[in-house]
């Protein structure tokens, strides 16, 4: 087994984003959010500005998908923990050849590895008769996200952890 | 014999795991998976996960060769050689449709592809 490593800078800018739109919730544009899930790789949470959240995804250059590890970091994120659930994490294998000429000859240099990519991806469920979305707040430091579950219509201001620091702060 | 040369593996079929209310799948990788194939000149075998039949060989290649989860992405795209190897070509991008057509184009446009027109078997 090989250590798992950062992605190159070039391969990181092949897979950035474009432009995706919130799906079957507000139709605005989402945001892409860089966060510190897990190491090596990188995180980006894909967000509309309400907060709700399309996708999460974590992708680092190794030899095995790191789906449990990725699970374990999400978990330790998200209120409650259960809503991480395995069936929800799905892995992508990215080749040099599907990201561009540079990114190609990039990853040609070590054929060992691969671009490994986790996908969260949560759907909208019913909660006592009420849809709920997955969002997510960023109010918590660069790179920090908390996840939480929220009735789909609600404004992104039910943070439970940012609850709990405002209680914090009135005592 | 001795001093023979083994032939050069070529592509023998290009295998595309979707569905049809998949929109990383139909049309899009439908279609490029076709031109793909013609510019390889093989066959392309289309599984579609809602087919009984078809979903246990889609489960079986992606199991094997691709990127395999109690509920895997899809589309998956795989080519198969001469030699018996199969190779993993392309998983869809979940961030949203027109990233996965960027990677169609790139890979219709790559290295890869030129090396394995020029019959050199990567």
């Amino acid at each position: 087994m090989t250590r798992p490593q950062r992605l190159p800078p070039i391969v990181e800018r092949a897979l950035r984003p474009k432009d995706g739109h919130c799906y079957r919730h507000c139709s605005r544009p989402l945001r892409a959010h860089r966060i510190l899930l897990a190491r090596p790789g990188v995180g980006w949470v894909f967000a509309c500005p309400s907060g709700v959240v399309s996708v999460t995804r974590y992708a680092e250059w190794g030899d095995r998908a790191p789906t449990e590890r990725v699970a374990r970091e999400l978990r330790r994120r998200c209120v409650p923990p259960g809503v991480v659930r395995r069936r929800d994490l799905r892995s992508a294998t990215r080749h040099g050849p599907e990201l561009g000429r540079a990114a190609e000859r990039r990853l040609a240099s070590r054929p060992d590895l691969r671009v490994r990519a986790v996908y969260w991806r949560v759907y909208p469920f019913a909660r006592r008769s009420v849809e709920h979305r997955l969002f997510a707040c960023f109010r918590h430091g660069a790179g920090e996200v908390v996840f939480y579950p929220a009735p789909s219509d609600s404004t992104g201001r039910d943070c439970p952890r940012c609850a709990v620091e405002r209680r914090g702060r009135r005592r | 014999m001795p001093g023979r040369e083994e032939p050069r593996p070529r592509p023998v079929r290009l295998t595309v795991v979707l569905a049809d209310w998949c929109p990383h799948c139909v049309p899009l990788s439908d279609r490029y998976s076709r031109r793909l194939a013609r510019i390889l000149r093989v066959p392309v075998r289309r599984l579609d996960i809602d087919v009984a039949r078809q979903e246990r060989a889609a489960d079986r290649i992606v199991r094997r060769h691709g990127d395999p989860d109690p509920d895997y992405l899809i589309p998956q795209v795989f080519l198969e050689w001469s030699n018996g190897r199969i190779d993993h070509l392309l998983t869809g991008f979940s961030e949203e449709v027109a990233r996965t057509r960027q990677a169609w184009n790139d890979l219709l446009r790559s290295g890869w592809l030129r090396r394995v027109r020029a019959g050199e078997a990567p």
